[in-house]
């Protein structure tokens, strides 16, 4: 039954993240890559939050695995990271702790209004700080494993 | 005569091929790459194209510097961002890839750059639908309940179709949200005067989260973690603005219903 619960969870993911993308006009061809990309993404994300009972490492593991699968299949289908990268963070997007910190304000309710802005602000920074992470983390390692593979393609020659 | 011609091609380019892809939400790292693609690969550096871009304005600037007597070209241009449309995004990437490969000229690719602007590339059935897939399956992931997951469906599928609509009647941005989330929270309020609905805030939120600016929160701050700190803040700026009209739009009827 968790089996089951835990597939049905992925399958969610992959309708909320197609259906985002379409919502913001991606080109038709991406709409399986994005859906797969936010689906197998939530896998690290699931297993972090359930690891350490802290739902932001589990932001921060789905995060790092969209921006990574991302820059990955931009590469292997000429198309541009962002139109995969948006869509795939769906999950993760502080929007609806934006909202309620928002109503929390107009209702005067200082207490709500301060956890709903401490929830929006560490997840913001777990979204971010992991996407720009990885960003610069990236090209660095796909580098270093260029160099290696070279002088290991040379001495085969 | 004949190179400055060509090279106010260049500039004009560039200028179309920036104005797109801001019009249509791109980030500007990516606005600015595609500046350098085309000019790079016309002029082979040659010509000094530099391109400066906030939210509301363009500026190229082409300058020869191996002709000290050239005055340098400037392109100015009013911008600013219309929606989010990957689909055109991508057709741009296409298009600068293809013209990078030398399978386009310059005045293949300006044409095909003014064709695609005033190309509408979007399809209203396919944001209604794409609406309630991620409104029901998000409000489902939080409420485990399949009443609240068809509402939200069904409330967001009709919130993206009305912001659509008030949009291309206005011209306006935030009201149309504002509009939306007034009458979202109208319906779910009549409705539990017929059946109660415990979970009417998440019914709510999930109906109104195709409109939250996720994609503009996210090109903000890659903005300005790039050092864009007009456009960056801009585009936080407008996103939090968007969101206060759509909590407002709820407020408003939830004050005067009590």
């Amino acid at each position: 039954m968790a089996i089951l619960d835990f597939l049905f969870k992925i399958t969610l993911i992959f309708g909320a993240s197609i259906g985002f993308a379409m919502t913001v006009q991606a080109p038709n061809r991406s709409l399986a890559i994005t859906g797969t990309i936010g689906a197998v993404s939530y896998i690290p994300n699931m297993i972090a939050s359930g690891l350490t009972h802290n739902v932001y490492y589990g932001i921060a593991c789905g995060v790092a695995s969209v921006t990574t699968l991302c820059y990955f299949a931009a590469r292997m289908y000429h198309i541009p990271a962002s139109i995969l990268l948006v869509p795939g963070l769906v999950p993760y997007f502080p929007g609806q702790k934006l909202y309620q910190m928002i109503w929390s304000l107009f209702q005067l309710d200082l207490s709500d209004f301060i956890t709903n802005t401490s929830g929006f602000v560490e997840t913001s920074v777990c979204i971010y700080g992991s996407m720009l992470t990885m960003n610069l983390a990236l090209p660095i390692i796909m580098q270093f494993y260029r160099r290696i593979k070279q002088p290991s393609k040379t001495k085969s020659l | 005569m004949g190179q400055d011609r060509q090279q106010l091609l260049l500039a004009k380019t560039c200028l179309l091929a920036s104005q797109i892809l801001m019009e249509n939400g791109s980030e500007l790292a990516r606005i600015d790459d595609t500046v350098k693609y085309i000019s790079n690969t016309y002029s082979a550096g040659n010509d000094e194209i530099e391109s400066y871009v906030t939210s509301t304005l363009i500026i190229i600037t082409a300058n020869d510097p191996s002709d000290e007597e050239m005055q340098p070209l400037v392109l100015v241009e009013k911008t600013n961002v219309k929606s989010i449309n990957l689909t055109k995004i991508d057709e741009i990437n296409r298009l600068s890839r293809a013209f990078v490969a030398r399978e386009l000229t310059l005045k293949e690719l300006y044409a095909e750059l003014r064709a695609l602007r005033k190309m509408p590339m979007t399809s209203l059935t396919k944001a209604n639908i794409g609406s309630f897939f991620l409104s029901s399956t998000l409000t489902y992931l939080a409420t485990q309940s399949i009443v609240a997951s068809i509402l939200a469906g069904l409330f967001g599928t009709l919130g993206m179709y009305i912001v659509t609509k008030i949009y291309d009647a206005l011209h306006r941005p935030f009201i149309g949200e504002l509009i939306v989330a007034a009458v979202i929270t109208i319906l779910v309020r009549l409705i539990m005067l017929v059946t109660p609905l415990p979970e009417f805030n998440n019914i709510i939120i999930g109906a109104l989260f195709p409109l939250l600016p996720g994609v503009q929160l996210t090109t903000s701050i890659n903005d300005i973690f790039d050092g864009n700190l007009i456009s960056g803040p801009q585009r936080l700026l407008s996103a939090l603005i968007l969101t206060f009209t759509m909590v407002l739009g709820s407020l408003l009827v939830f004050t005067i219903w009590r």
